[in-house]
């Protein structure tokens, strides 16, 4: 029952962003993301297999390559991606982990060649 | 026999572990449409969408957790994490949802036929490159957490199950270079 219930509150979620994007869409969203039609007709009006004017030959839209070679060219750019953005993130946080220890050192560093603090007379 | 004292329990990180490999997998194989077909692809795509349900089950209590804390004191790493995982389910909910939009096998043979038109097409494609980097972000954010788990539960049981193997019939280098040194 417990689980049933989280799952519900995921896919009410869910439902918020689904009614939010079609609410958006309607309002003017897709010709902002330039989603629509350029022939005149509002975004969304286009039919099962109807090809906008522009628009390249075959399964248009959809991602990936052809056969073998194209599908591992098209999977190593996937992963390349991935693996560009990991290196880009682990990278800064270990730059940024070593800066704060640096920056606590030589804070720490400072403070105990001033000194300690002289005694404060009211 | 009391079943549950002999029945192994299971492993929560174990569990997470091959969720996330699963769900990772299918994400790169529905990236390929061109390969998979369009029946395997829309098919895994709702099974992606499960996936990703049970995904959220398993780390509800982190969930919860943070959501209560959002507005209060957080560290900065789960307030980020927080925010990217928010953007990434609203973006995946966005492509799945507009995957069904222009389902032409799924629905279809579940006795629903919707009228797609391009602006959903046109989302999905779009929706695909932003939840692709949304999830390497996400990856980046767990890279600690995947790298020990894949060292304890892939790497560590492989090497271990290497080293138990019997000794070849021939000797090792090691060993011969020992032999030649001795004589």
């Amino acid at each position: 029952v417990k689980i049933i219930g989280r799952i519900l509150i995921i896919l009410l979620a869910a439902l918020v962003v689904v009614g939010a994007t079609a609410a958006l869409l309607n309002n003017g969203l897709a010709d902002a993301l330039n989603l629509g039609g350029e022939d005149g007709r509002p975004a969304g009006q286009f039919e099962r297999d109807e090809r906008p004017a522009g628009a390249p030959e075959g399964e248009f839209g959809e991602r990936g390559g052809v056969g073998v070679g194209g599908f591992l060219s098209s999977l190593a750019r996937n992963l390349g991606v991935i693996a560009l953005i990991v290196t880009g993130v682990v990278s800064g946080q270990w730059l940024w982990s070593k800066l704060s220890v640096r920056r606590r050192d030589s804070g720490a560093a400072s403070s105990i060649a001033e000194g300690p603090p002289e005694k404060e007379f009211l | 026999v009391d079943r549950t004292q002999t029945r192994k329990k299971t492993n929560p990180v174990k569990v997470n572990f091959l969720v996330d490999l699963a769900i990772f997998a299918a994400f790169l194989a529905l990236l390929e449409p061109h390969t998979t077909g369009m029946a395997i692809h829309e098919w895994l795509g709702i099974a992606f969408g499960a996936a990703a349900v049970t995904h959220l089950v398993l780390h509800w209590k982190w969930l919860v957790a943070t959501t209560r804390r959002i507005l209060g004191k957080l560290p900065r790493q789960s307030r980020v994490s927080y925010l990217l995982n928010t953007l990434l389910f609203a973006a995946m909910t966005i492509l799945i949802f507009s995957g069904l939009m222009i389902s032409e096998v799924a629905l279809p043979a579940l006795g629903l036929n919707l009228s797609p038109g391009f602006t959903w097409r046109a989302l999905h494609t779009q929706m695909s490159d932003v939840v692709l980097i949304l999830l390497g972000l996400h990856v980046a954010l767990h890279w600690k957490w995947i790298v020990t788990t894949t060292r304890r539960y892939v790497v560590a049981p492989v090497a271990a199950r290497l080293s138990r193997r019997p000794a070849p019939a021939v000797p090792a280098l090691a060993e011969v270079s020992v032999e030649e040194v001795g004589a």
